[in-house]
């Protein structure tokens, strides 16, 4: 009996269907999304390289000529390298379209601007 | 030919070109590709993954994305199927079932990788057990990273995927 | 000093400030280690674990520690923007003597109890959510260890006056992990303030939980072990036996007992930690606030307020009406007394380091910068001429003022020494604080300034370089310069004082407001 009363009444209202692509929603706050470096903060240590549970960071050089390369097909967006970075270096963006052709296309590379 | 510059190096599996897309002018041939654009039926297989990424792909199929508006439609068998979307790392015991899934299919089909564990095998890669990516073993079209990664992006990587065969058609039909 | 840094920061930690014995256990590093591989126990610093099986860089511990030249100039950044520089007193806005209006917060701290009452009142308003201090040890009351104080009632075993050094460093890293505080405020010593500020220069991520920095005075720590020997062997009594220590011109030891001991400074000095006998921070020049006694007054405590969030933090308080204040200038020869330790610290230190040097003793490297300037900065004064950074208006006294009129002007502008001029603005001499120091009190009414001052003149050409003349200060120990014209050596165009030079040294970029204050 009451599923009829539900029916009847969502026959009145606007469809749930968020239209993905045609419409989008943002990501609610504190989403974790793609990290990314403030390379000015960085000091190179390497420790966000070496707590990725995936390996999916990878540290060139030392100190402050240290560039990142951050694999995006491995990553798993836990954010275990904002947390162990001493600095908060590394922030979380809310992005998640992320889908691509080709893996070689998936990784990003950080390096100070001098 | 044409379909061959999508096969990355990793797959052992030569993809055949089908002879049906030679001539691409005939009307049958743009009916049928038209088919498959509007409508790509979806084969879900779990190749030893923690099943996160299953619940986001069944996600989406649930009337608040309802990717079913893409005319896509979960099948069961690989006999009916257009694409196969792949989740979980692939372990050693599946990777060859995984193959005989793929063999199944009917031409021209497309494979979806579906999280970070599909494309990479994540924090698996070098594990005992598992081979650590799909492309190691099938040719991957579409990757799509995530852990798990949201419907929204499963459906992005689905339209990507839409984008990919009607440019195959495009170049058809500029041949 | 030393020609490059080690990869690891310990290594170079270890050699330069560990081994040496220059460590105070203030505890900064250990808060600071992002694999935590530092721990202060036993009163010792442990190494629990090699770090290097997670970085194979890492410069903090030893950027970070107070007692190494790193970050030195940007950690004046934080307190630079205050209109005010004096000698002794650093930068700041403002000075004041002030007290809590509660009786028993004055006489639970024997002193002003400002900074108790400026945090209970603090905490009650929600400005911070805990503080870190330090209290008394229940077996040994004359140590202290660091105290997290949540509620106002806490800071009321918070202790009043410390002799050794408390790891409150350690505890603020601890506040910030594992009791997750985020409004914190901080009271500490001057060299644990400069470890904090170090902190804060470098970005650490727990800093984003600092909400203030409250400085104390300090003239030194005592070392457990070398103190408690001498007071063995001279009096027969052990550090447990102690109940207080006051400092009124001797030291003056209470015992469990109800027995009163004075001990002499001279006599206790060499039981100090090292590091302190080379230290030239009296009054923690790098806090938000410092709050140090008002000798000889008993109930009122002199405050500087340096950065805009200590002035608010203490307006707050006064207009709630925790805490009452006076102006300075109603008691110059407090503010004598005052400026007169952080001379005679500096003065020491200068000895010590001085007395090092020539036998060839390690020095840490914080204290090498009090004698030896970089090339840079060598590089930069030599190419300034004096008439691009002298004073013009100087501040003048005639020969008939007395020394007590001469400590008002003191007081009220900051700036120690005044040359003497006569009538027709030629110059008769000069008169500095110190030839006020060695007048008595008493006598300070009386005696004019044209017999105190001194008649040989250390001077300058308005183009001489900079250098120069900072090679002529040192050479003979003062603090200011005059700047005569050259044809007529009694013609007074301008002054350069050290804290001049050593204020654009540090702070090149900024102008510096030239008008008296």
């Amino acid at each position: 009996m009451a599923i009829i009363v539900e029916a009847i009444k969502h026959l009145f209202k606007r469809p749930a269907t968020l239209r993905y692509p045609f419409e989008k929603e943002a990501p609610p706050k504190g989403f974790r999304g793609r990290p990314i470096w403030d390379m000015h903060r960085c000091v190179g240590c390497g420790l966000c390289s070496r707590m990725c549970p995936s390996g999916a960071i990878e540290m060139i050089g030392r100190g402050h000529e240290a560039r990142i390369k951050h694999y995006v097909d491995r990553c798993l967006f836990c954010g275990q390298c904002s947390e162990s970075c001493p600095r908060n270096a590394i922030r979380l963006m809310n992005d998640f379209e992320h889908a691509s052709y080709s893996r070689d296309s998936m990784i990003y590379e950080y390096k100070r601007e001098s | 030919m044409r379909l061959e510059t999508f096969k990355p190096s990793h797959s052992s599996i030569k993809r055949e070109t089908s002879k049906f897309l030679v001539k691409a002018d005939e009307q049958p041939m743009n009916l049928l590709k038209w088919a498959r654009i509007k409508s790509p039926w979806i084969l879900h297989f779990n190749t030893g993954g923690c099943n996160g990424c299953d619940i986001e792909l069944l996600a989406a199929f649930t009337p608040r994305f309802d990717v079913e508006r893409f005319g896509i439609l979960l099948q069961g068998s690989p006999r009916h199927a257009d694409i196969l979307a792949v989740t979980g790392p692939v372990t050693l015991q599946v990777r060859e079932r995984l193959v005989r899934i793929y063999e199944q299919m009917p031409e021209p089909k497309y494979v979806l990788a579906v999280g970070s564990c599909a494309c990479s095998g994540a924090p698996f890669k070098d594990c005992y057990n598992v081979v650590g990516g799909v492309d190691k073993v099938l040719p991957v079209d579409v990757y799509v990273p995530g852990c798990p990664p949201k419907p929204e992006a499963i459906i992005d990587g689905i339209v990507k995927l839409i984008q990919k065969i009607e440019g195959e058609e495009a170049y058809e039909k500029g041949r | 000093m030393k020609a490059s840094r080690d990869l690891i920061a310990y290594n170079d930690l270890r050699r330069i400030i560990i081994d040496p014995g220059f460590c105070n256990l203030c505890g900064a590093c250990e808060s600071a280690c992002p694999v935590h591989a530092l721990k202060i126990e036993n009163g010792r610093l442990n190494y629990t674990h090699d770090c290097t099986d997670f970085m194979e860089f890492c410069p903090i511990c030893y950027d970070i520690c107070p007692f190494t030249e790193a970050l030195l100039l940007e950690t004046l950044g934080f307190v630079a923007n205050a209109p005010n520089r004096a000698e002794s007193i650093g930068y700041y806005r403002k000075i004041l003597l002030a007290q809590a209006v509660d009786e028993k917060l004055r006489d639970l701290s024997h002193s002003g109890g400002v900074v108790t009452a400026l945090l209970m009142h603090a905490i009650k308003t929600g400005f911070i959510d805990s503080a870190i201090t330090s209290e008394r040890e229940k077996e040994t009351p004359i140590m202290v260890r660091p105290l997290l104080s949540l509620v106002p009632d806490d800071l009321l075993s918070a202790v009043d006056c410390e002799y050794f050094s408390s790891s409150v460093a350690m505890a603020f890293g601890r506040a910030v992990h594992e009791y997750g505080k985020a409004k914190i405020a901080f009271v500490g010593t001057p060299c644990q303030v400069r470890a904090i500020r170090k902190l804060e220069a470098w970005e650490h991520k727990i800093m984003n939980s600092l909400r203030i920095v409250i400085g104390l005075t300090c003239l030194w720590s005592f070392s457990f072990p070398k103190l408690t020997q001498f007071l063995k062997e001279s009096y027969g009594i052990e550090v447990s036996d102690i109940l207080r220590i006051d400092m009124d011109g001797k030291y003056k030891v209470s015992l469990k007992n109800g027995k009163l001991i004075a001990v002499s400074i001279p006599e206790i000095r060499d039981h100090t930690l090292s590091v302190c006998r080379m230290c030239e921070d009296f009054t923690s020049e790098l806090a938000d606030i410092s709050v140090g006694g008002a000798h000889p007054l008993r109930d009122w405590s002199l405050v500087i307020i340096r950065t805009e969030i200590g002035e608010e933090i203490f307006e707050e308080a006064v207009k709630a009406g925790v805490i009452r204040t006076r102006k300075i200038e109603e008691k110059p020869n407090v503010y004598a007394h005052f400026v007169r330790m952080g001379l005679l610290k500096r003065k020491y230190a200068i000895e010590e380091i001085e007395r090092r040097k020539k036998r060839g003793e390690p020095v840490p490297p914080v204290s090498i910068r009090l004698l030896e300037l970089l090339p840079r900065e060598i590089s930069l004064l030599s190419s300034l001429k004096a008439e691009h950074i002298m004073t013009k208006n100087v501040m003048t006294v005639t020969p008939e003022t007395t020394l007590e009129e001469l400590l008002t002007i003191m007081t009220r502008h900051h700036h120690m020494g005044y040359p003497v001029v006569d009538d027709e603005g030629k110059i008769l001499g000069i008169v500095t604080f110190e030839d006020i120091s060695k007048v008595p009190a008493s006598r300070r009414g009386e005696v004019l300034v044209k017999e105190v001052a001194r008649k040989k003149l250390v001077t300058a050409y308005p183009d001489s370089s900079v250098m120069e003349i900072y090679e002529k200060m040192s050479q003979y120990k003062i603090g200011r310069i005059l700047i005569v014209d050259r044809k007529d050596h009694r013609k007074l165009l301008g002054i350069i004082t050290k804290t001049d030079i050593v204020h654009m040294l540090r702070w090149p970029m900024k102008k510096f407001d030239k008008t008296p204050t």
